[in-house]
C-alpha cells in the first residue's frame, strides 16, 4: 500500500497539468526541476571547486573543468586532522536534468547521515553531451578525489560511490569503469533506486507504468537522450543487466515498491550476488521513485538515507 | 558607489593577505561575499572561522588563470546571490630574476595570473553587471610595480603595469556606455602579505634574484598592515577615487621618470624607499 504522504504527493501530482512527452524539451524537463529555496540543512563545511582532469570521451565538454561541491560533515570541526572517508555522489535527473543545486539538500542530509566527505560532481547532461560523457566525468572525478585525497582531508582507502535514480546508475558504470581499467580502489556503491537497463520492460516499468511520478514513459525518453543514435550502446557501461559483474565492490541498493524501476534494481541485486558480490538489498513498501528527494513531504527518506550509513 | 549591507562582493586571492583583510572588511560590514582562492586548505580555515562568526559566504577554489574556473566563479556568485556589486580582482603571485633568466613557463604564469585572470574576471562579470539592477565596482589589486619598474622585476612589473592600464581602459570604456560600474587600481607599495612566501616554495632557482627577494621579504614583513590597505580600498570605492596609493612618496620616482620620457632623457633605476 501507498504511505499515506506518498499517496497526497502522487495526487498533488497527478492533477497537475501533464505535457504529452512528444512535446517535451529538456529545457522544459531542466526548468521543472530547477532547486527551490528552502531551509537548508547545515553542514560543517561546503567548498566549490573544480576538477581539471581532462575526460576521455569527445563529447562536447570534454576540456572543460568538471564542477565539484565538498561538503563535510558536523563532526569534521572536532578532529580537523584525521583523514575522513568519502562518498562520490552523482545527482540523478534522468542524465538529462538536475545539477549541484537540486540535490544540494540530498547532499547534506547524506554528508551528515555519513559523516564523510561528500562530494557532489556536476557531470555533463544529456543531449548535449551524450553517452559516454556522464561516466567518464564520473571517472575523471574518481581520478581526482584519489589524487587530491590528502589535500582534501580524505582518506583514499575509503571512498564509496552514491547516486540516486540516473545518478545511481553512473555510480554502478563508475565501478565497472574502475575495475576495468584497474582505477582506484572503491570502497563501497551505494545505489538509491537505480536506472539500469535501458529495455525499460521489466513488470514494475509496466506495472507502475503511470501515475507513480517517473512514468515509463519518461524513463524511456531519458535514455533516448541519453545514448542517441550515434553511441554504440552496446556496451556493460549502458545496460548493467548485460554487463560482467564480478570483482565489484560491495552494493548496498535500495529500491523503492511503486517505481518503474524497482525490478531492475532489484535484479542487478540479485546478479551481483549470484556473481559473488557482497550486496545488502532493501526495496522500501509504500513508496516512490525519487522519494528521498521528497524529504519534505516523505519523512522515511531521511530514515532511508540513514540507514546506508549504519551498517 | 554607496557601501551597503547585504551586497556581494567576489574576492580573489581571498585566503591571505590584502584579499583575506579585504574579506574582514566585508564581514565587518555585513557584506555578502564568495571568497575565492587557489588553496583549498587555507580557504577552509578561513571558511571555519567565518562560520563560527555567522558571516553569509561562500568559498570557491579557483585558478584565476584558468578562464573556465573564474566563469564558474562568477557563475556560482550570481546563482547563489543574484548580483555582484564589488569585484576585487585581487588574486597575484611573484616571480622575480633576470629577464632573461626567467623561464618561459615563468613569465606565463605571472602574466596569466595577475593580468589575464584579472581579465577573465572582467570578461565574466562586467556582462552580468551591466545586465544586474544594482550598482557595481571593480577593484584591480595592482602595485607600485605597476606604475615604476625595477631590475629583476621583470614579470612582476610588467604584469602590474598591463594592469594599470587595463583598469584605465575599463574605466574609459564603461563611462563610454554611460554603465553604473566604478573602477579602481590599487597600488599598494610593501604591505605585510605572504606573496613572499609562495616565491619561496616555487622559484629558489632564481638564486641571482636571492638578494632582490631578501630586500623584498624585510620591506614586506615591516609593510602596511593589509587591514589599513583594505580600509584604504573601500574609502576609495565609497569616493569612486581611480587611484589607491599606499605609499604616495612613491610619487617624486614617478615624476622623475616622467620627465625623463618628456626630456627624452634615458631612465636610470632610483630605489624607492617608502616609509
Amino acid at each position: 500500500m501507498l504511505a499515506p504522504e506518498v499517496k497526497a504527493l502522487l495526487e498533488f501530482m497527478n492533477s497537475q497539468p501533464q505535457l504529452p512527452m512528444a512535446n517535451v524539451t529538456p529545457a522544459l524537463m531542466r526548468e521543472g526541476a530547477k532547486a527551490v529555496a528552502g531551509k537548508v540543512e547545515p553542514v560543517y563545511q561546503v567548498v566549490n571547486t573544480l576538477i581539471p582532469i581532462v575526460a576521455r570521451d569527445n563529447e562536447p565538454g570534454r576540456n572543460d573543468p568538471l564542477r565539484a561541491r565538498i561538503y563535510y560533515p558536523e563532526s569534521t570541526g572536532e578532529n580537523d586532522a584525521a583523514l575522513l572517508p568519502a562518498v562520490l555522489f552523482f545527482h540523478g535527473g534522468g542524465f538529462v536534468m538536475c545539477d549541484l543545486d537540486s540535490h544540494d539538500g540530498m547532499c547534506r542530509m547524506l554528508c551528515n547521515a555519513s559523516k564523510a566527505v561528500v562530494i557532489s560532481v556536476d557531470y555533463r547532461l544529456a543531449p548535449e553531451a551524450q553517452f559516454p560523457a556522464a561516466p567518464e566525468d564520473a571517472y575523471r572525478a574518481l581520478l581526482w578525489l584519489q589524487q587530491e585525497a590528502e589535500t582534501l582531508g580524505i582518506d583514499v582507502n575509503a571512498i564509496s560511490v552514491c547516486g540516486d535514480s540516473a545518478g545511481a546508475n553512473l555510480a554502478a558504470v563508475l565501478c565497472l569503469l574502475a575495475r576495468d581499467r584497474q582505477g582506484p580502489l572503491i570502497q563501497r556503491q551505494l545505489l538509491m533506486y537505480p536506472v539500469i537497463s535501458p529495455s525499460c520492460d521489466t513488470g514494475s516499468q509496466h506495472k507502475f507504468a503511470k501515475g507513480y511520478f517517473l512514468t515509463r514513459e519518461q524513463m524511456q525518453w531519458f535514455w533516448k537522450n541519453y545514448l542517441g543514435t550515434k553511441a554504440n550502446t552496446n556496451t556493460p557501461y549502458v545496460d548493467l543487466l548485460g554487463a560482467e559483474i564480478a570483482n565489484l565492490p560491495p552494493a548496498v541498493i535500495i529500491t523503492a515498491e511503486y517505481d518503474p524501476l524497482c525490478d531492475e534494481g532489484r535484479f542487478y541485486a540479485e546478479k551481483l550476488k549470484a556473481m559473488g558480490n557482497a550486496v545488502e538489498y532493501c526495496c522500501v513498501p509504500g513508496q516512490i521513485h525519487g522519494f528521498c528527494s521528497f524529504s519534505d513531504y516523505i519523512p522515511q527518506g531521511r530514515e532511508v538515507l540513514y540507514s546506508l550509513f549504519k551498517s | 558607489m554607496d557601501i551597503e549591507e547585504q551586497q556581494v562582493a567576489v574576492i580573489t586571492g581571498a585566503a591571505s593577505g590584502i584579499g583575506l583583510a579585504l574579506v574582514e572588511v566585508c564581514a565587518a560590514r555585513k557584506i555578502r561575499f564568495v571568497a575565492a582562492d587557489i588553496s583549498l586548505p587555507r580557504l577552509k580555515s578561513l571558511s571555519h572561522d567565518l562560520l563560527q562568526r555567522n558571516i553569509d559566504h561562500q568559498i570557491m577554489v579557483c585558478d584565476v588563470s584558468d578562464p573556465s574556473q573564474v566563469k564558474a566563479l562568477a557563475d556560482l556568485a550570481y546563482s547563489h546571490y543574484g548580483r555582484v556589486n564589488l569585484l576585487f580582482n585581487n588574486a597575484g603571485i611573484m616571480i622575480n630574476g633576470l629577464s632573461w633568466e626567467c623561464g618561459v613557463a615563468q613569465w606565463q604564469t605571472v602574466m596569466s595570473v595577475n593580468f589575464m585572470g584579472a581579465v577573465f574576471g572582467i570578461h565574466e562579470f562586467v556582462p552580468r553587471m551591466l545586465a544586474q539592477a544594482s550598482p557595481a565596482h571593480i577593484v584591480n589589486t595592482s602595485s607600485l610595480a605597476g606604475l615604476l619598474s625595477s631590475p629583476m622585476m621583470g614579470p612582476y612589473s610588467a604584469s602590474k603595469h598591463a594592469l594599470v592600464s587595463l583598469s584605465e581602459t575599463l574605466l574609459y570604456d564603461l563611462q563610454s556606455q554611460g554603465a553604473d560600474i566604478g573602477v579602481s587600481v590599487l597600488c599598494p607599495a610593501q604591505v605585510a602579505s605572504n606573496i613572499m612566501d609562495l616565491i619561496d616554495a616555487d622559484d629558489n632557482v632564481l638564486h641571482k634574484a636571492g638578494q632582490l627577494n631578501d630586500f623584498l621579504r624585510d620591506g614586506i614583513r615591516d609593510g602596511m598592515q593589509p587591514c589599513d590597505v583594505a580600509e584604504l580600498v573601500f574609502d576609495a570605492i565609497e569616493r569612486g577615487a581611480f587611484w589607491i596609493f599606499t605609499h604616495p612618496d612613491f610619487k617624486s620616482a614617478y615624476i622623475s621618470k616622467a620627465q625623463s620620457m618628456v626630456n627624452e632623457r634615458n631612465p636610470c633605476f632610483e630605489q624607492v624607499i617608502c616609509d
